[in-house]
């Protein structure tokens, strides 16, 4: 459900400048983010892509882990973890005096996780190429047992082949990078085409990054998927991100990001946001 | 330390259950009398009820009895009624403060109105311990449902009470039907399933008139079934039966029913399929799980809806329906 879209978009949202791309990570060299995010709606997209309200309001929250290390010059190891995931409905109150409020609900949980292994193709070029393989552990829970569906996973394991290209505009200080991907899941969910690109500057201490990621559904998934919410089967979104990061010292910084989607399916409808602390090794 | 204990405040507080405040859905009111003393209600059908919107009351000539109610407002909110009551003959019985006072020998209807939401009484004063005071209409012994096939027929019994509940031999009787295209009753108290509908039968004595009993006829008698169909790009599969038990309306959905489930997945009688109109129009007859295949309804009648639409409550999307036939 929802999860698959936040969780997409705080994974495009944690890397950045400094990791992510079509840049491997030198051998012994790393980035490691400790991001929260933030998202809470009271709209949806539906089934059509259009826009209706959620009453109550929904909300996901993930306290996460964004590494990336390198085990040789073209070989990077990557981990996201949300290692505190919550899922929350508000309560409901009525205006009429009387009429008995609905409680709120929360779930807690470790999220779903995503390892993976990027391989540097091209290297040393003028635009650089990747290759990165992930596994979605479905080590969140699923929803499946708890009647509100609150979830802070979607219970399948997927893997996802990513390819990364990127192009630095040296002296000059910006870069940009694109990115193709095809996802497949697995438990009778539809498999995923996605398409992103970015770019970024680098103003002396501070890197703001503007971004544009898509997801589209193959629509070749089970119908019958019951357990795990209709809102994580068939997800669409074109979604633009900005991601503002300012250096505090050489290897320290803080990042902001902002993620929201322009036409979508299946998924709330409200921006995401993240803040995040980040180390460079 | 301070830096550490803000953030973790303001984690706390971005994460914390927020409230959501929202107009409630409006229904219609309800009117209930209460049994109470010589008072016993129905509910609109003639079911028995310990509290329904007709009450059944027998008095003698200066008896009185107190009416109970109770109200539910347009928002389901119980408050005090303010009843506006309207007696058919005044110079049967008259109310004060809730308490109906017997003047004088006969039958009268008293209408109660508060808030939009209506009740009666059907009043029958008795000069004498030996007059009429109820007439009373049973089904066979053997059969507990008013449910009938096309053709069915079904001998219905009646007995006409004094003030004290006592049967009155030697009465007569007359029979009356609200639609003899769908039931017949014959002046013995035959009645004869005609044709698919609903209609009420009751019976007379001396001006009084008795409990009613309403009967369903259809292709199969008191039961509608429907087959489930996906909507919106959701998944809906399986069936639905619903039928008319103990004054209840039973939804049963099939053992191979699936629907998404999303942020509260809800089972709802409707007479429209839009979402936001089901939302705010229909009747919730509650959360779906997967496993649960039976709801419940109280108030309602077999006909009354035309949909089970089964329907993402908090975003008001259908991902299912199924149409009712007959």
């Amino acid at each position: 459900m929802k999860k698959s879209i936040i969780v997409s978009l705080i994974f495009l949202i944690a890397a950045n400048a400094l990791a992510g791309g079509g840049w491997p990570q030198p051998k012994g060299k790393g980035y490691f983010k400790l991001s929260q995010s933030y998202l809470l709606s009271s709209k949806i997209f539906d089934g059509n892509g259009d826009v209706t309200d959620l009453v109550p309001s929904y909300g996901y929250f993930a306290t996460s882990l964004y590494a990336e290390y390198g085990f040789t010059d073209r070989l990077t190891g990557i981990l996201y973890m949300p290692f505190f995931a919550r899922a929350t409905k508000n309560e409901l109150q009525y205006n009429q005096p009387g009429v008995p409020s609905e409680p709120g609900a929360a779930l807690n949980s470790f999220g779903d996780t995503d390892i993976a292994i990027k391989y540097g193709l091209l290297t040393n070029k003028p635009i650089v190429v990747s290759a990165t393989i992930l596994f979605g552990l479905p080590l969140g829970d699923n929803g499946a047992t708890n009647a509100n569906a609150l979830q802070t996973g979607d219970g399948e394991f997927n893997q996802m082949l990513r390819v990364d290209a990127s192009h630095s505009f040296y002296p000059k200080k910006f870069y940009v990078s694109a990115y193709g991907a095809f996802n497949n899941r697995t438990k009778g969910f539809s498999d995923e085409v996605r398409f992103g690109a970015e770019i970024g500057w680098t103003l002396k201490k501070f890197i703001p990054i503007l971004k544009i990621s898509t997801v589209h559904s193959l629509f070749n998934g089970d119908v019958g998927v019951v357990q795990n919410g209709v809102f994580s089967n068939n997800i669409e979104f074109i979604s633009p991100a900005l991601e503002l990061n300012y250096q505090l010292t050489d290897k320290v910084g803080i990042s902001a990001s902002m993620a929201t989607a322009l036409a979508a399916r299946n998924i709330l409808a409200s921006p995401n946001f993240g803040i995040g602390v980040y180390l460079k090794l | 330390m301070k830096t550490k204990l803000t953030a973790f405040v303001l984690l706390g507080c971005f994460s914390c259950i927020g409230v959501d405040r929202k107009d409630a859905i409006p229904r219609d009111p309800v009117l209930s009398i209460l049994s109470g003393g010589k008072l016993t209600t129905t509910d609109k059908s003639g079911v028995p009820m310990e509290k329904g919107n007709m009450g059944i009351l027998a008095l003698q000539v200066g008896e009185k009895q107190t009416v109970s109610l109770e109200f539910f407002n347009k928002f389901g909110v119980r408050e005090t009624p303010t009843v506006v009551w309207t007696i058919e003959k005044p110079t049967v019985a008259s109310v004060i403060n809730n308490e109906i006072t017997a003047l004088s020998s006969g039958n009268t209807q008293i209408g109660l109105t508060s808030g939009g939401a209506t009740a009666s009484i059907g009043l029958t004063v008795v000069g004498d311990a030996n007059a009429i005071a109820s007439v009373v209409v049973t089904l066979p012994p053997s059969i507990s449902s008013t449910t009938l096939q096309i053709n069915q027929s079904l001998q219905l019994s009646v007995a006409a009470k004094n003030i004290n509940g006592q049967n009155i031999a030697g009465k007569t009787f007359e029979w009356f039907t609200e639609n003899s295209a769908i039931v017949a009753v014959s002046s013995t108290g035959l009645v004869t399933a005609k044709a698919d509908g609903t209609a009420e039968v009751h019976a007379k004595s001396e001006g009084v008139k008795s409990n009613i009993l309403k009967f369903n006829v259809g292709a199969v008698a008191g039961v509608r079934t429907g087959t489930f169909q996906s909507a919106g790009g959701y998944s809906t599969v399986g069936s639905v039966t619903v039928e008319e038990s103990g004054g209840k309306l039973i939804v049963k959905l099939s053992s191979n029913f699936q629907a998404s489930v999303a942020l509260g997945t809800f089972i709802y009688l409707a007479n429209s399929t839009s979402g936001g109109i089901v939302k705010s129009a229909g009747l919730d007859l509650g959360q779906w799980s997967p496993g649960k295949t039976q709801f419940e309804a109280a108030g309602v009648t077999l006909n009354q809806y035309k949909f089970v639409v089964v329907l993402c409550k908090p975003a008001g999307l259908t991902f299912g329906f199924a149409e009712l036939k007959p």
